[in-house]
């Protein structure tokens, strides 16, 4: 009876320990089931056992000891700050995390704040007020207000804390000097910024001082950079050069825009000022008439589209051109259909309905099948307009 | 005998059983300390191999510290998708996920975009045309590098959102300033990922219509419609139907606002009607076709319908006296003579008594000054005629007193420019 009882007991006693170990070894797989899902479906609330996802591509994974976020999380700005440096995180990336997180902070904390106002938003419509005659409770006025003043004074102390980005100026003559090897082009950069802030130091209206800051940074920059050298920089900062480099449609090599550019400074000519026959003259004398006719043609208005038509469709360059000329013979057909005389306004309509379809058939067989829906789409209203002035 | 070894299994079972309870419950209240990260340097001479997963399908990392390095390196990668693995990995909010990566990527674009973009390397001897070559090339460089990074930023947060969506966002400037009580119905997080998505497909439209330089073909509009699609699919997702019909209401009130009289000008309307206009305003339009079209896409518009339509469905919603009301209250001609009148106390029919008698002059002077068959002498004197019977009416309704004062006020000089001398009269003026 008494070993009965015991191996009753024992029974009972082990299968209660047997459904122990099944219980708790199910949670565990129940554990490892929710570790092995992919990190960012649980970042917000991070598990007590990281099971890291493959990233993709890879098939090998490499652990390495680090920390958890909320060893460097804090409420308080600066300790966030101290705790990512404790964390080697570089201080740019310090910068993004902490100003973005104190700015994001002030702008939930307006939006939170201005929220209910837009609860009123159809009514104050239907009150016929827009929003800047919109009735603001000034209490929320106020608080808005100072909510302003809180977000700048702590992006101030934390910009202070973290020091200002950086913004690389800009040296807006650089193109001027690029011949220069780079480190006297570093050292015009600050002669010319120095001038520049002395410049700037100057009252608007002391013309004679600002010219004789000019000259005197002039000096300094030719005695920095030699004659030959300054006369280059001279001949690029030039009218003439700047007329050349800034005017559609011009073939030109660099020996023949320097040619130019030098003449026009010795001469102390503006090719601006000058009437299109000069300007048409002095570019034959260097780059012949073929080419200052081409420029001419490339002057049209129309080229510009034209051009464009024809390289969005992979065309040859000289498509455009070849079009424009299509374009001088319509004109002068037109002109001669406008002054002919005929028997009636009908006949003369049909000669112009005509005229205008066999310039649109022409430059459809000089643009191809393909890019033709584009042509009649973009490129075809002069022909349209070639008798508007009747 | 047996009873002896009987007893012993049965307390080693027990024992035994004991023991594998203890070491389970110890492994459950227990862990091992979460110090692990996940990072892809694998040739790292310092990192440490942990089995790959799938080796057993457990991935056990190893617990040995590595000290010689700063642990933030540790997270750090050349690959985004790595290091948004690794943040996300030590429990990092995925609101500072975003900050850091869409920061860095922002910094990394814009450095790029100036090796792109800068001029320095240019040779200067060189024409117009030649230089427009150069920068043609660069903005295709410039666009694909742009997409190219939103592809990447909607990569890593499944939405797009870039650094200046979080910069105006965080601002203090007046996209901010009028979002709250314009657009404050939705979550500010939620604001932000719609104007991201705005963002996003907007610059798509863009830069294919500045790649293109305007010259859109239709492979160009099939690619802008399939875009439009995507981006409305997008915005319903980001915001669901009802936060974008009330966005869409919104953003029309906000544009027509001033073509819709709201309880002025005798136009008495609730709130709730007044977003009822709107939705009838609405069904003639389609505001994203609008966007489209803006990003150079003229063809994409679609037909609206016409005022008319609109002005049949206003009137079926606020019934014919309602809708003369609302007529009345668009017309800055009555809105004139209704701030007027009801400032002197006259009551709104009044006004609407003083609105029809001029609405009436103002035609009878269009017949008269159309009649043919009259002299110049005698149209002048016919619209003498009607301008007298106005004045008459005026006095009528507002009383002598009102009306003399009415007909001083600089609101009512349209009745001074009433009487248009006819050409014919000018010329035989000595």
């Amino acid at each position: 009876m008494r070993i009965r009882h015991i191996l009753a007991l024992g029974l009972v006693v082990n299968c209660g320990l047997i459904s122990g170990v099944v219980w708790q070894s199910s949670l565990e797989q129940g554990k490892k089931a929710i570790n092995t899902k992919p990190v960012h479906e649980v970042v917000d609330a991070p598990p007590d056992e990281f099971m890291v996802p493959v990233p993709p591509g890879m098939d090998t994974v490499v652990v390495h000891r680090a920390f958890l976020w909320r060893d460097v999380e804090s409420d308080d700005y600066l300790e966030l700050v101290g705790n990512l440096r404790s964390a080697g995180c570089p201080e740019s990336t310090i910068r993004d995390i902490v100003l973005s997180r104190a700015a994001d902070d002030y702008a939930r904390r307006r939006w939170e704040l201005l929220k209910p106002l837009q609860a009123r938003f159809w009514d104050q419509l239907a009150k016929g007020r827009t929003l800047t005659d919109w009735e603001i409770p000034d209490a929320m006025e106020d608080q808005a207000e100072q909510l302003n003043r809180e977000r700048r004074k702590m992006l101030d102390a934390l910009e202070k804390e973290l020091g200002v980005k950086a913004v690389p100026a800009v040296f807006a003559e650089a193109e001027y000097w690029s011949f220069l090897p780079p480190e006297t082009l570093e050292q015009v950069r600050k002669v010319t910024e120095h001038f520049e802030q002395l410049s700037g130091q100057l009252a608007g209206s002391d013309r004679a001082k600002a010219e004789e800051l000019e000259s005197k940074r002039d000096e300094a920059l030719r005695l920095l950079v030699g004659d030959d050298h300054w006369r280059e920089y001279r001949l690029r900062r030039g009218a003439g050069a700047r007329w050349l480099r800034g005017t559609s449609g011009l073939t030109l090599s660099e020996a023949e825009m320097r040619a130019l550019s030098s003449s026009w400074e010795t001469n102390g000519i503006d090719p601006r000022r000058l009437n299109l026959n000069e300007r048409r003259e002095a570019l034959a004398a260097v780059a012949g008439a073929e080419r200052v006719a081409e420029y001419s043609r490339r002057s049209d208005s129309d080229f510009e589209m034209l051009q464009k038509i024809a390289r969005r469709h992979g065309l040859a360059a000289d498509v455009a051109e070849r079009a424009i000329r299509v374009k001088e013979v319509a004109k002068r057909e037109a002109a001669a259909i406008a002054e002919r005389a005929f028997p009636d306004e009908d006949a003369r309509a049909r000669a112009a309905a005509a005229l205008m379809a066999g310039v649109k058939a022409e430059l459809g067989g000089i643009y191809g099948e393909q890019a033709w829906p584009g042509l009649q789409k973009y490129g075809l209203d002069w022909v349209d307009r070639l008798f508007e002035g009747e | 005998m047996w009873k002896v070894p009987t007893i012993v299994l049965v307390l080693g079972v027990t024992l035994a059983n004991v023991w594998m309870n203890w070491r389970l419950w110890r492994e459950r209240t227990s862990p091992s300390p979460p110090e692990v990260k996940v990072s892809e340097l694998v040739s790292d001479p310092l990192a440490i191999k942990g089995r790959a997963i799938g080796q057993n399908g457990i991935f056990r990392p190893d617990r040995k510290v590595i000290a010689a390095r700063p642990p933030w390196s540790n997270l750090e990668s050349e690959d985004y998708h790595v290091y948004a693995t690794n943040l996300r990995a030590i429990g990092c909010p995925e609101g500072t996920v975003r900050d850091i990566l869409v920061a860095d990527i922002g910094h990394a674009f814009e450095e790029q975009l100036q090796g792109i973009q800068g001029r320095s390397g240019d040779p200067f001897w060189i024409t117009a045309d030649q230089r427009g070559e150069i920068d043609r090339r660069r903005v295709r460089q410039a666009w694909e590098l742009r997409l190219k990074k939103w592809g990447l930023l909607r990569e890593l947060f499944q939405f797009p959102v870039d650094e200046t969506v979080l910069s105006v966002m965080r601002g203090d400037g007046m996209v901010v300033a009028l979002a709250s009580p314009f657009f404050g119905f939705m979550e500010r997080e939620q604001f932000a990922r719609a104007m991201g998505v705005i963002s996003y497909y907007g610059q798509q439209l863009e830069a294919i219509a500045e790649v293109t330089e305007g010259i859109l073909l239709e492979s160009d509009y099939a690619r802008a419609r399939q875009i439009r699609e995507q981006f409305e699919a997008s915005l319903g997702t980001v915001l669901g139907n009802a936060h974008l019909e009330e966005a869409s209401l919104r953003i029309l009130a906000a544009e027509d606002g001033d073509e819709v009289p709201g309880g002025s000008h005798g136009f008495q309307v609730s709130g709730a009607e007044m977003r009822q206009i709107f939705q009838i305003r609405l069904a003639a339009r389609d505001l994203l076709g609008e966007f489209v079209v803006n990003e150079g896409f003229t063809d994409l518009k679609k037909e609206a319908l016409g005022p008319d339509t609109i002005d049949v469905a206003l009137a079926r919603f606020l019934g014919p006296d309602r809708f003369a009301d609302y007529s009345r209250a668009k017309d800055e001609r009555f809105r004139g003579i209704y701030t007027f009148a009801t400032g002197n106390g006259l009551s709104k029919n009044e006004a609407i008594s003083a609105f029809e008698a001029r609405v009436r002059a103002e035609d009878e002077m269009k017949s008269i000054r159309a009649a043919k068959g009259i002299t110049a002498e005698e149209n002048i004197l016919l619209q003498a005629a009607v301008k007298a019977r106005l004045e008459g009416d005026l006095k009528r309704v507002f009383g002598p007193v009102i009306a003399k004062e009415y007909l001083g006020d600089e609101t009512a000089s349209w009745i001074g420019e009433l009487i248009t001398v006819p050409v014919e009269a000018k010329e035989v003026e000595p």
